[in-house]
């Protein structure tokens, strides 16, 4: 059956594994000693993003690079679909990035696992907010650095409300306000734009409103508002759908996920946003489009500075003090945030964010001054919240989904919801 | 060999024990015994919501897409020129239809700004958007089904080019009709080759994913009616790291598809015709 060609194509293959065998055996060994010696240092670091923000992470690593001959950092760069997924099997397998990006929802299921490594140890708290940095402590340890913050905001499209003869809420409105205003841009559009994106199914809408209420969202103990509360808010958003203020149930669940996306195709003249995402938003549409506080009574009440993302070290790294040091150039460093700007949001630390916001346009500008206003009147950011915290936000979706195709009454869906919500908290 | 025993049935088995466990990923699994099949049947809605939502996915749109596979190779056999440009044309839809592109297309078509609407306008009829409304959610998603039968279609091609002319020379000549020789010489001279189509295509109905995870962002909503049994599977073990309880789904999947499977072949003896 061998043919002498295929032989030698064995032999050949042959050489080829033991080759390959014997560089992953150089490999393992050289792999052992840690830190203090001159031997090369491999961090890998993951993060989600689009490709700006792949684009200056990469120049930015490329600087921390030349500036620590002897660290090299393997870049794992992807968009956000995936990501959670990606960086949870690799746990499992044992071989994660040393250092990656982190979204504040899962935090606490793996911090409370021991897997992230206590970011006090070597990064500098220099020019950090104290109360942020409590936000982002688990079982005492700092298992996380915010890399970028922002607070909630509206959008409203300026273009098409004044082209209805209607001004757009600015400054200090109520939730009245907005509701009155949005019945009047779909009575003026002759019933092709509603006013408002229904917002019923957004447990971060409805944080801003029980805070308002001297309420929260969540806790470290679980759900720490009232029934009464809830029920409130989902009575709001059905009036504004009886009134045809807000976007109808199958529209408001084509754009679920991204309600902006309704602003920008002409659907809703105003939703909610982050004020990091105002920019891109803006230049996807020729129509003006402003930026506003949220709605509620009082200057910023409810509204709070925002971890947009984290960045993390995990426990499984081999090379802890070079991701701590990694940690600490692109958080800290102000050549590093010079880089990096404001595409993850508003730095953290003080110190850098004239570096992160220089060259910024009017649009981020604008952001900014929300952003600095919420810094001085906003309400403190919440405490992580227990394990299985992201189960409760998609049901939060699921039953307010159910009110807005009048399957349930906003009164039995609160109920319902908080039976279901504490069982699944366990 | 080394392979199946490495990549197929060592997974297989580890997952069997993940499914008794309460296992995060994070933590090492404890073993929880039945804990998770109970609470699958007693304690969670949405998973029955899963279940039903899968069935009618399965029980509606496997037979359309045969049913269309069927009647567009029996058109294509007639003899047409550029058959092999046709075949390929209908084929491309199965190459690309579980793809995310695909399932983003549809999207786009059955939105509330869709291609869909932009029609019914031209008839004066207002639309509404398609994969946001619970009651027709789920038929875009059948739709997308029907529209990849490009692989049965293939397939029926093949077996009717194998049907002996001479059966119906001779149907022609005791003056049957065509519906009577379509029902007495084409359907069970291909029967074997419908049930080989049906068992295929089932199998992969029960496990269609990439569909409802795009036009549902991931929810299987509006209100879990895009809900597919592995989108949920999903959810529980990445989204809400509880991989046991995703791997006692998994094995119920499984039996389940291994019981229809068996069934399928247990009632074949009452309608499908073997030649030999």
């Amino acid at each position: 059956m061998f043919t002498h060609r295929n032989r030698k194509g064995l032999k050949l293959a042959a050489v080829v594994a033991s080759a390959a065998v014997m560089l992953s055996l150089a490999a393992c060994t050289s792999s052992e000693g840690d830190g203090d010696s001159d031997e090369p240092i491999e961090l890998r670091m993951a993060w989600w993003g689009d490709d700006v923000r792949h684009e200056i992470t990469n120049s930015a690593l490329d600087k921390f690079e030349d500036l620590n001959p002897g660290i090299t950092v393997v870049r794992d760069f992807s968009g956000f679909d995936g990501y959670l997924d990606k960086i949870t099997t690799q746990y499992t397998g044992g071989n994660s990035p040393d250092v990656f990006q982190f979204y504040n929802e899962v935090l606490v299921e793996f911090a409370s696992r021991g897997q992230l490594a206590d970011l006090s140890k070597g990064v500098s708290q220099d020019g950090w907010d104290a109360d942020l940095l409590q936000v982002s402590t688990v079982d005492g340890e700092l298992a996380a650095m915010p890399f970028g913050l922002s607070t909630q905001g509206f959008i409203f499209d300026t273009t098409a409300i004044e082209a209805l003869g209607l001004t757009a809420p600015s400054g200090d409105y109520s939730w009245d306000d907005l509701a009155e205003f949005a019945a009047e841009v779909r009575t003026a559009s002759g019933g092709s734009l509603a006013g408002v994106t229904d917002l019923s199914h957004g447990y971060q809408v409805f944080e801003v409103w029980a805070k308002q209420r001297g309420e929260d969202f969540m806790d470290a103990d679980g759900l720490a508002f009232s029934e009464k509360t809830l029920a409130d808010f989902w009575q709001y958003w059905a009036d504004l759908r009886a009134s045809g203020g807000a976007t109808t149930p199958d529209i408001t669940s084509e754009y679920q996920g991204t309600p902006y996306d309704a602003v920008v195709a002409g659907v809703a003249a105003s939703t909610f946003l982050f004020t990091n995402q105002y920019d891109g938003v803006q230049g996807r549409t020729p129509n003006v489009i402003s930026l506003e506080r949220f709605p509620g009574e009082g200057e910023d009440a409810g509204q709070y500075m925002r971890t947009a993302m984290n960045l993390v070290i995990s426990k499984q790294s081999k090379h802890q003090e070079a991701a701590a040091k990694l940690v600490d150039f692109l958080l800290n460093n102000e050549e590093a945030n010079g880089i990096l700007g404001l595409n993850r949001g508003f730095p953290a630390n003080a110190n850098v964010i004239e570096a992160a916001s220089a060259g910024a346009n009017e649009n981020v500008q604008r952001a900014i001054e929300i952003f600095e206003s919420v810094r001085e009147n906003g309400a403190p950011a919440p405490v992580p919240a227990p394990a299985g915290s992201g189960t409760v936000n998609t049901l939060f979706a699921e039953v307010a989904q159910q009110v807005q195709f009048g399957q349930l009454s906003p009164a039995d869906a609160a109920k319902q919801f908080m039976a279901q919500a504490a069982s699944e908290l366990g | 060999m080394i392979g199946f025993f490495v990549i197929t049935l060592g997974p297989m088995l580890y997952s069997l024990y993940l499914s008794f466990t309460d296992f995060s990923m994070l933590a090492a699994p404890e073993w929880v015994g039945f804990d998770n099949y109970i609470k699958l049947f007693t304690n969670d809605p949405k998973y029955l919501d899963a279940v039903r939502v899968t069935l009618v996915y399965v029980l509606v749109s496997v037979p359309l897409q045969l049913a269309f596979a069927l009647a567009v190779a029996m058109v294509l056999n007639r003899g047409l020129r550029g058959l092999s440009l046709y075949r390929s044309v209908y084929y491309l839809p199965s190459l690309i239809g579980a793809s995310v592109a695909v399932a983003v297309l549809w999207r786009q078509m059955f939105g509330s700004n869709g291609l869909i609407n932009q029609i019914l306008d031209w008839f004066g009829i207002e639309g509404m958007s398609w994969i946001g409304n619970p009651e027709t959610a789920l038929g875009t998603l059948v739709i997308l089904n029907v529209w990849t039968f490009g692989s049965p279609m293939v397939i029926f091609l093949a077996a009717l080019r194998q049907v002996p002319q001479y059966l119906y020379e001779a149907a022609a000549v005791d003056g049957i009709s065509r519906w009577g020789s379509f029902r007495h010489i084409t359907l069970p001279m291909l029967s074997p080759i419908v049930l080989f189509n049906l068992i295929l295509q089932m199998i992969g109905a029960f496990q269609a994913f990439t569909p409802a995870f795009v036009v549902s962002g991931g929810t299987g909503g509006p209100v879990n009616s895009t809900l597919f049994y592995t989108l949920y599977l999903y959810q529980r073990g990445f989204t809400g790291f509880q991989m046991g309880y995703a791997s006692a789904m998994a094995w119920i999947l499984f039996v389940v598809i291994a019981l229809v499977t068996a069934v399928n072949f247990w009632f074949s003896k009452y309608w499908v015709h073997y030649d030999d």
